[in-house]
C-alpha cells in the first residue's frame, strides 16, 4: 500500500468522522436558544461538504486499492480491476456498501437523527476494511467490536472540533462557553473509549513490548500514541485554561482548537499508516535495549529473597512518599523514610533485569520440530563438541588448554530466551581484554542451522535433566512432527492440540487402560489403525530419545504422555506403563499454553 | 525510573495473536517426503483469503512450471485448494502469492518430495 492509498484512506476516514461528529454536534451539543443559524450552517454546509469529500476520497481509495490488488500499474488497468474488486472481494463489498449508505445520507440531512444513525452505520464498516475483518473467529469478532467503538468515539470527538471551532467564533460569548461545556462530556467519554479500545487492538496486533520497541509497526503505534497524548494535552488546556478566557476573547481557544484539528488529522493519518503495515506481531522485533525484564530471580533460591525484599522496600518507599504528600503532620518523617527505603530498594531491582541482545525476541521459525532437533544434534557434533564436549558439559579433551573454560551448556540454558541463545551462537563471546572466548558462527552457519542448534540445546538439556534426576525441571514441549493415520490423512501436532495423547516407541502400540490418542514412533514398519497414527520419520525417534535422555537404541517400549497443550508430562521406560492415576490427572489438567515462561518458543 | 516504567508496561502486555495471511500449514506438509504422489494441494493461511487475487505455482526440480488450474477456496475461507496432475518422482517447489481480505499481499514458497 503506497503513500497515495494511505493519504486517500486518511482523508476519507477524516471526512467521514467530520460528517458523523458534525451531525452529532448539531443535534445534541449545541445548547438551546439563538443557535438556529449555527445549526443550519452545520447541517446544510459543513455536513454536505464532509459528505462530498468522504465520497470522492472513498471512491478514489477504492480505485487505487483495486489497482494495488490487481497489480495494475496504469489508470486503465485500475479501472479494469475496479468492477472485479467492487463486486467480487470482501473489501469491495464493504466499500460499495459504505459508499451506498453515504449517498443515501444526502436527502436525509434535514432529518438529523436518521442521518446520524446511517452515518454511524457507514463509519462502523471501518474494521471490515482492515486487519480486524480478515482475522475471523472469536478474536476477529473481538477486534471488530473494539474497532467499531474506536472509530465512532474518534468521529464523535475529532469530528466535533470543526463545529466547535465555528461555534466559538460565531456564537455570542455566553452561548459559546455553554457549547464548550456541553462538548466536554463528549470529548471525555470519547477519550476513555479510544484509549481502552486502543489497548485491546495493541494487545492483539502489537506483539507486546518487543513489538512496540522493535518493529516499524510498533514505532508507528508509538507515533500515534504520542500524537494522541498531544491531542489530550490541548483538550485539557482548552477545558481548564482557555474556557475561562473565552468570555474576554475567543482567539486563544480558536487557535488551540485549530491545533487540535491538525493533530487529530495527523492521528488519523498515522492510523492509516498502521492499517497499511504488517502488524508488529508478525514482524521479527529487533530489541533496542541492552537489558530486558526477567523473572529468573523469583525462581533462583539465592536471588529470591533479595528481589522480594527490593520490591517490598520500593513499594513501602512509594507508600511512604504518598503518605508524606497527603498528611502534612507526618510529612518530614514520611519523606525521610521514603528516601531511605527507595535508596535501598530501587538499585536492587536490577535483579529483575537481565542482559538482552538485538535478537532476544526473535521467534524461532522451526516450531521446535523433530527434524530441527535432529539437524541440530548433527551440527553439535561437528561445530560445538570439540570445545563443549560430546554431552555439552564443557569438558572436551581440548577444554583444559583453552584460556577460558568452555561453558557447561547443561546449565543456565533455561533462563535464556531462544533469541539470546541465537545471539550467543551467532556472535560468540569476547573477553573484556578483547580476546575471543568463543567465535561467532554467523559467518559459517546459516540462520536455520543456528536455530537448529538452539532447538537441540533445549532438547538436550531436557534429556540430561531427565537422565540425571528422573524429571524435567522446566516444561518441555512435544516437538512438531508428522504422522500418517488410517484414513489416509497426515496429521501433525496442531491436529492433536486440545487432546492428550500417548507416544509409544516401537512397532506395536502398547495396550493401555486409559483412553488417549496413540501415535506410534517406529523405525521399521507399522500400519496405522483406527486409534493409531504412525510417525515413521527417523528424526522423530531420534528427537524423542534426546528429550527423554536415552540412547536411540534403548528407546523401544518407551511411552511418553503428552497433554492437551502439547507438553511432555510423563515417561515410562520399556515394559512399564504410566500410572493410571497420574495419567488421568495429566489428561484432566494440561499445563497452560505459556507454561515454559518467556523462552520465546514458537510453539 | 525508566526501567520501572518499562517493567509496568511489560506486566500489562498480554500475548499477541495473528493477523495478515501467512501459511499456517500445508498438505502435503512443508518439507515432506511422500511415498505416493499427492492429488491435491491444500494451503491453510492465518487469515481469510481473496481467491480472485491469489495464485499457487508448482515448479519441478528442473525449474519447469507444472500447469495447475485456478485455486479455489474451501468452506473455511482461509484455505486454498488446487488439484494436481499425476506427479513424477522428484522435488517440487510450491510458490504462493495470496491477497488477504484486508487487501494485503503476502508470498512464500516451500518444497516437498515425491519418492
Amino acid at each position: 500500500m503506497g503513500a497515495t492509498d494511505i493519504l486517500l484512506r486518511g482523508i476519507h476516514v477524516a471526512a467521514l468522522g467530520s460528517l458523523f461528529g458534525t451531525l452529532l454536534f448539531a443535534q445534541w451539543v449545541l445548547p438551546a436558544g439563538g443557535e438556529a443559524a449555527m445549526r443550519k450552517l452545520l447541517q446544510l454546509r459543513v455536513a454536505p461538504l464532509s459528505l462530498a469529500i468522504a465520497c470522492l476520497a472513498g471512491f478514489a481509495w477504492l480505485v487505487t486499492e483495486s489497482a494495488a490488488m490487481a497489480s495494475a500499474d496504469n489508470v486503465g488497468g485500475a479501472f479494469h480491476a475496479l468492477p472485479l474488486v467492487a463486486l467480487r472481494t470482501h473489501f469491495g463489498h464493504w466499500m460499495v456498501l459504505r459508499l451506498g449508505l453515504l449517498i443515501l445520507i444526502l436527502p436525509l440531512l434535514r432529518r438529523p437523527t436518521i442521518a446520524v444513525a446511517v452515518t454511524g452505520a457507514a463509519f462502523a464498516v471501518q474494521p471490515m476494511l482492515g486487519h480486524a475483518g480478515a482475522v475471523g473467529g472469536s478474536m476477529g469478532a473481538e477486534m471488530i467490536a473494539s474497532e467499531v467503538v474506536h472509530v465512532l468515539a474518534a468521529g464523535a470527538w475529532l469530528g466535533g472540533l470543526l463545529p466547535l471551532f465555528l461555534a466559538v467564533g460565531r456564537l455570542p460569548r455566553e452561548l459559546a462557553v455553554a457549547t464548550c461545556r456541553g462538548f466536554t462530556p463528549v470529548g471525555l467519554a470519547a477519550v476513555l473509549l479510544l484509549a481502552g479500545t486502543a489497548v485491546v487492538q495493541a494487545a492483539i496486533l502489537g506483539g507486546g513490548l518487543p513489538g512496540l520497541l522493535g518493529t516499524s509497526y510498533g514505532h508507528a503505534a508509538l507515533v500515534k500514541s504520542s500524537l494522541f497524548l498531544g491531542l489530550l494535552a490541548l483538550a485539557a488546556l482548552n477545558r481548564f485554561v482557555f474556557i475561562d478566557r473565552l468570555a474576554r476573547s475567543p482567539d486563544a481557544m480558536r487557535v488551540s482548537i485549530a491545533g487540535e484539528m491538525l493533530l487529530g488529522f495527523a492521528v488519523i493519518l498515522s492510523a492509516a499508516v498502521l492499517a497499511s503495515r504488517m502488524p508488529g506481531t508478525h514482524e521479527q522485533p529487533v530489541w533496542p535495549l541492552p537489558w530486558r525484564l526477567s523473572g529468573w530471580a523469583f525462581a533462583d533460591p539465592d536471588a529470591r529473597a533479595g528481589v522480594i525484599t527490593a520490591l517490598a522496600g520500593t513499594s513501602a518507599g512509594i507508600g511512604a512518599a504518598i503518605a508524606g504528600l497527603a498528611w502534612r503532620r507526618v510529612r518530614w518523617f514520611a519523606c525521610a523514610a521514603a528516601a531511605i527505603l527507595l535508596a535501598l530498594g530501587l538499585p536492587r531491582l536490577d535483579l529483575l533485569l537481565v542482559p538482552a541482545y538485538p535478537t532476544s525476541y526473535l521467534a524461532s521459525p522451526t516450531e521446535f520440530a523433530a527434524t530441527s532437533i535432529a539437524a541440530g544434534a548433527r551440527l553439535f557434533v561437528t561445530q560445538c563438541a570439540a570445545c563443549h564436549g560430546a554431552q555439552g558439559h564443557g569438558d572436551s579433551p581440548a577444554a583444559g588448554s583453552l584460556p577460558v573454560r568452555p561453558a557447561d551448556l547443561t546449565e543456565h540454558v533455561a533462563m535464556h530466551r531462544d533469541g539470546d541463545l541465537y545471539w550467543f551462537i551467532a556472535h560468540g563471546f569476547t573477553a573484556p581484554d578483547g580476546t575471543t572466548v568463543m567465535p561467532g558462527f554467523a559467518p559459517t552457519l546459516s540462520t536455520d542451522a543456528i536455530w537448529h542448534l538452539v532447538d537441540y540445546l533445549r532438547a538436550h538439556n531436557a534429556g540430561e535433566a531427565m537422565r540425571r534426576t528422573g524429571r524435567w525441571p522446566q516444561p518441555v514441549p512435544m516437538p512438531q512432527f508428522d504422522a500418517a493415520c488410517a484414513d489416509g490423512r497426515t496429521i501433525d501436532l496442531d491436529d492433536l492440540r486440545g487432546r492428550a495423547f500417548r507416544i509409544v516407541a516401537g512397532n506395536e502400540p502398547v495396550p493401555s487402560e486409559f483412553n488417549a490418542v496413540i501415535v506410534l514412533v517406529n523405525r521399521g514398519t507399522a500400519s496405522p489403525t483406527d486409534d493409531v497414527c504412525v510417525a515413521a520419520e527417523p528424526q522423530v525417534w531420534f528427537a524423542l530419545a534426546i528429550l527423554v535422555g536415552a540412547s536411540p537404541d534403548a528407546l523401544p517400549g518407551t511411552q511418553v504422555l503428552v497433554d492437551a497443550n502439547g507438553w511432555l508430562r510423563a515417561v515410562s521406560r520399556s515394559g512399564e506403563s504410566i500410572q493410571i492415576g497420574q495419567a488421568r490427572d495429566i489428561i484432566a489438567h494440561p499445563l497452560p499454553v505459556d507454561a515454559a515462561g518467556p523462552t520465546g518458543h514458537h510453539h | 525510573m525508566m526501567r520501572l516504567a518499562l517493567l509496568a508496561a511489560v506486566l500489562a502486555m498480554p500475548t499477541p495473536a495473528l493477523a495478515h495471511a501467512f501459511l499456517e500449514r500445508a498438505s502435503p506438509p512443508v518439507g515432506s517426503e511422500l511415498a505416493q504422489p499427492p492429488h491435491q494441494l491444500t494451503l491453510t493461511f492465518t487469515e481469510r483469503i481473496e481467491p480472485l487475487f491469489s495464485t499457487i505455482e508448482l515448479r519441478a526440480a528442473n525449474g519447469a512450471t507444472v500447469p495447475l488450474g485456478k485455486p479455489h477456496l474451501a468452506a473455511d475461507d482461509r484455505q486454498l485448494l488446487v488439484d494436481l496432475p499425476v506427479l513424477q518422482a522428484g522435488e517440487y517447489t510450491v510458490v504462493w502469492h495470496v491477497t488477504s481480505v484486508d487487501t494485503h499481499k503476502t508470498e512464500g514458497s516451500f518444497r516437498f518430495t515425491v519418492r
